[in-house]
């Protein structure tokens, strides 16, 4: 944590509300998310005992397996989901608009927009990884090329998570957690209800509120105690369905379990719409746009992949691995760069934790001209007369400018205290900058010790190395 | 404690223990409580319910600082039906994943030592589990490979606490494993990491007991006893047992010194108002503030810790948290912030420092001082400079 988000939790505290960080928002909202609470037994990890969803402001819909332990009723709970997620989720491929050319001049078409899906907490993410790890093991005679599918595409948004600023499958309590100074504990802020209640309430202090949003539940595992009577109303179903398990059957017995299950996801339902259309009212920060742009590619490849009838297997390949990690970890750098970058209140944590630093320009010379290899060749120099509060960079270190946090680094050239106090610093850019905007003399600067380019693709070998079991 | 088969006189600490708790509903002193107590970090408070063998779940029952416990029904089924699948055809499941492991065994016999007696009578399975590991160091040809609900009587500073593993396996070796037999799936070769975690805490404890046993029968611990345990859950979410071999050796030396650091009974004798007793805190025919009075004379007198870890292992979390709200102490905003600001107690304290009014001699103090006082400025810069841009826009 950083000080000014520990500063901030410590206002919130003293306060009794949880004061906000970024200023702007920080993740694409769509108009009509689908919004997605999930129910499991205790005990039984993978196993959906109802699923809640609800398409933006419009009427929740709400599906149960009955006894999720038996297979049967379970594969038919999840094929009737899929019958409504899947055209949901796949609608979005169908118009396409132009996005770039390739060096060979081809056209590269990608959606035009994407499917969002909101849940309210990393347990219910997990889950959906979950779930399609248990679709893959169903019987064939339980699989159907719904259920299929339907794996595929939580399998997608499940791997696609853990990408920093992704915003096909959103989780509302790290979307708090990032844009508030929540003043709470990790594990209490992974209750939705408890982090949102910091920060919209209407008593003194957020912490006489906090025991009645403890008793929200948002899943997938429900509390001990509704679990207990939801047991007994199974029980009654089992014995009411004797052993038919086919859906037309068993349906006429459902209604208790799925009132049950209804009952229990209102509540829950209200609260994550609530503080999603909060925080989608706030101003998108500019980069979230492109963002957005790189999940619709993700998705055009997704859907264009799963068009060719193709499976993933239960444990991804090392290639998969290896692809994967090396996508979250360049998208984390590449989102904390941008958010940073765009948010004024973002930039103050790494100006005070010395991945940053400003100051005013005292000279700038964007046609400063120095020897290179064969002939002479520019290179912008701008002095900069450093806050007074800010950390001296080392001489040497690689910069870029906030402004346009891309391309070649300005590296610094020197650092020199003032006679009357303070110090300069004059950097050179390693590169002609034509088309970049030099900081002219009496602006401020901030540069910041991060890029947000992402790296050359690293390509592995074609033959196996020999640590692997190659020759 | 059991000693050739005689019941020994209760110690003081017993009977002062057993003072202490009163009417207050008794945790059962098994393994479970034991792990919660060592990773809520030693909390004092938390320790003395163990010493006094107190449910924390159920103390507070009826009182705003409730907290939900209990395990459900749904898990309860799975967990028997998971060990019905283990104890099946003689443990074939469990043997087939040992013989992969370690090698084929020359015989299997497998001892139920559960089924012998009935909880709370601890004596007749803890003697039985002590003859059975007897025979296992002499290397009786009749000695058993396989012993279910092995009972142990662990020694807990001078009082004695009942443990009972799943299952020890003996290899063909001769060593010792305890075996933990669990109902999360372990998918794809992965079990969760937090269930593992826990199921690990938990099989330290019993390889404690279990070195403690071994040495106490004339054996030696450090080559009859593995530090590896063997956790078996079902695979890819069917009833097919699966088994992970996990190394316990660091995890049982930090609970060891945690138990060993634990006050003693006269320790805690020495700190605890005269007269407490839990039941009164638990007697639901009283007040809430009759009730939560004693509690918090005694948790100011034995002394608290808090963090993230009590919640889940600790039923006296709500109450805990609001004392900390009440102090204002950065204990309640987690180790996140309490590690940015070494030596600073209350937010209060954090946010004179951050303005400029208050002055501390200590280095640390006067770093963490100029960096917070450095974060407001630009904060309240940023939120300045803002403006109409990040105003919220009603779509």
């Amino acid at each position: 944590m950083s000080y000014v988000k520990a500063l901030l939790a410590m206002l919130g505290a003293a306060e009794g509300r949880a004061r906000r960080l970024a200023l702007f928002r920080h993740f694409h909202a769509e108009r009509e998310p689908l919004f997605l609470l999930c129910w499991r037994p205790g005990g039984e990890d993978g196993r959906a005992a109802a699923v809640t969803y609800a398409l933006g402001r419009g009427p929740a819909r709400t599906v149960v397996a009955g006894d999720p332990r038996n297979w049967e009723l379970q594969a038919h709970m999840l094929h009737e989901f899929a019958l409504a997620f899947n055209p949901w989720f796949d609608r979005f491929a169908a118009l396409r608009v132009p996005c770039r050319r390739t060096k060979q001049g081809e056209e590269r078409l990608v959606v035009h927009a994407a499917p969002q899906v909101v849940v309210a907490n990393t347990a219910t993410k997990k889950f959906l990884g979950q779930l399609a790890q248990f679709v893959k093991v169903l019987p064939p005679s339980l699989r159907t090329p719904e259920l299929d599918r339907l794996a595929l595409h939580l399998a997608f948004l499940h791997e696609l998570s853990g990408s920093k600023g992704q915003s096909l499958l959103v989780v509302m309590t790290q979307a708090l957690d990032f844009h508030y100074a929540i003043p709470l504990m990790a594990p209490e802020r992974q209750s939705l209800s408890v982090a949102d209640v910091t920060v919209c309430h209407d008593r003194s202090h957020y912490i006489e509120a906090l025991v009645n949003a403890e008793e929200t539940q948002f899943g997938p595992l429900p509390a001990t105690g509704w679990e207990k009577e939801v047991f007994e109303v199974v029980r009654q179903f089992n014995a009411a369905r004797g052993k038919a398990t086919d859906r037309a059957s068993v349906t006429p017995f459902l209604d208790p379990i799925e009132s049950e299950y209804r009952s229990l996801s209102a509540p829950a339902l209200e609260i994550l719409r609530e503080s999603y259309y909060r925080e989608a009212s706030y101003t998108a920060a500019p980069s979230v746009q492109g963002r957005r742009l790189e999940d619709r590619r993700r998705y055009t490849l997704h859907v264009d992949w799963a068009a060719g009838g193709r499976q993933r297997g239960l444990a991804p390949t090392p290639w998969h691995a290896f692809r994967w990690m090396r996508r979250m970890e360049e998208d984390a750098a590449v989102f904390d760069a941008e958010s940073a970058c765009d948010d004024p209140a973002l930039m103050a944590e790494h100006l005070v934790a010395g991945g940053a630093f400003r100051g005013r320009v005292i000279s700038s010379d964007p046609h400063h001209t120095e020897p290179g290899r064969a002939r002479r060749v520019v290179r912008p120099l701008v002095t900069l007369r450093l806050d007074e509060d800010c950390t001296p960079p080392p001489p040497g270190q690689e910069f870029w400018l906030s402004t346009h946090p891309h391309g070649k680094p300005w590296v610094v050239a020197e650092v020199r205290p003032l006679p009357a106090g303070g110090r300069f610093v004059m950097l050179r850019l390693t590169t002609e900058g034509r088309k970049l905007s030099i900081p002219a003399a009496g602006e401020c600067a901030c540069f910041v010790s991060f890029s947000a380019d992402r790296g050359p693709w690293m390509q592995l070998p074609k033959s196996r190395p020999r640590a692997f079991g190659g020759v | 404690m059991y000693e050739g088969g005689e019941l020994m006189v209760r110690t003081v600490e017993e009977t002062l223990a057993t003072a202490w708790r009163g009417g207050a509903p008794s945790a059962g002193n098994n393994s479970r409580e034991v792990a919660k107590y060592v990773a809520t970090g030693r909390c004092p408070t938390r320790g003395l319910c163990l010493a006094a063998g107190v449910s924390t779940d159920r103390l507070l029952r009826g009182t705003r600082y409730e907290v939900p416990f209990g395990q459900s029904p749904f898990a309860i089924q799975r967990g028997r039906k998971v060990e019905e699948v283990a104890r099946a055809n003689d443990a074939q499941a469990i043997r087939l994943r040992a013989e992969a492991e370690f090698g084929p065994f020359a015989r299997w016999r497998v001892v139920d030592v559960a089924a012998l007696y009935k909880k709370p009578d601890w004596e007749v399975g803890v003697r039985a589990t002590r003859e059975a590991l007897g025979r296992v160091l002499e290397g009786d040809a009749v000695a058993p490979t396989l012993i279910f609900g092995a009972a142990f009587a662990y020694e807990l500073k001078r009082r004695t606490q009942h443990y009972e593993a799943d299952a020890l396996l003996v290899t063909p070796r001769g060593v010792i494993y305890v075996v933990e037999i669990k109902s999360f799936p372990k998918v794809a070769g992965q079990a969760d990491g937090q269930k593992l975690g826990e199921a690990m805490a938990q099989a330290s404890i019993y390889v404690l007991a279990l070195r403690e046993l071994v040495s106490r029968l004339g054996g030696d611990p450090a080559r009859h006893v593995s530090d590896e345990v063997l956790v078996f859950t079902p695979e890819n979410f069917r009833l097919r047992l699966t088994s992970t071999k996990k190394d316990v050796g660091r995890r049982a030396r930090y609970t060891e010194e945690a138990l060993r650091l634990m006050p003693s009974v006269p320790e805690f004798e020495r700190a605890v108002p005269r007269g407490f007793n839990f039941g009164e805190v638990a007697d639901r025919g009283r007040e809430e503030s009759e009730r939560v009075a004693p509690l918090e004379r005694v948790a100011c007198a034995v002394g608290t810790t808090f963090g993230p870890e009590c919640l889940g292992n600790c039923g006296l979390f709500r109450f805990c948290r609001e004392r900390q709200y009440r102090d204002r102490r950065l204990d309640a905003l987690g180790p996140e912030v309490t590690n940015l600001l070494p030596g600073v107690e209350t937010w209060d304290e954090a946010l004179e420092h951050s303005e400029g009014r208050a002055q501390s001699g200590l280095p640390n103090v006067r770093v963490v001082a100029d960096r917070l006082a450095r974060a407001r400025r630009l904060i309240d810069e940023a939120h300045a400079s803002a403006g109409a841009g990040t105003r919220r826009v009603r779509k």
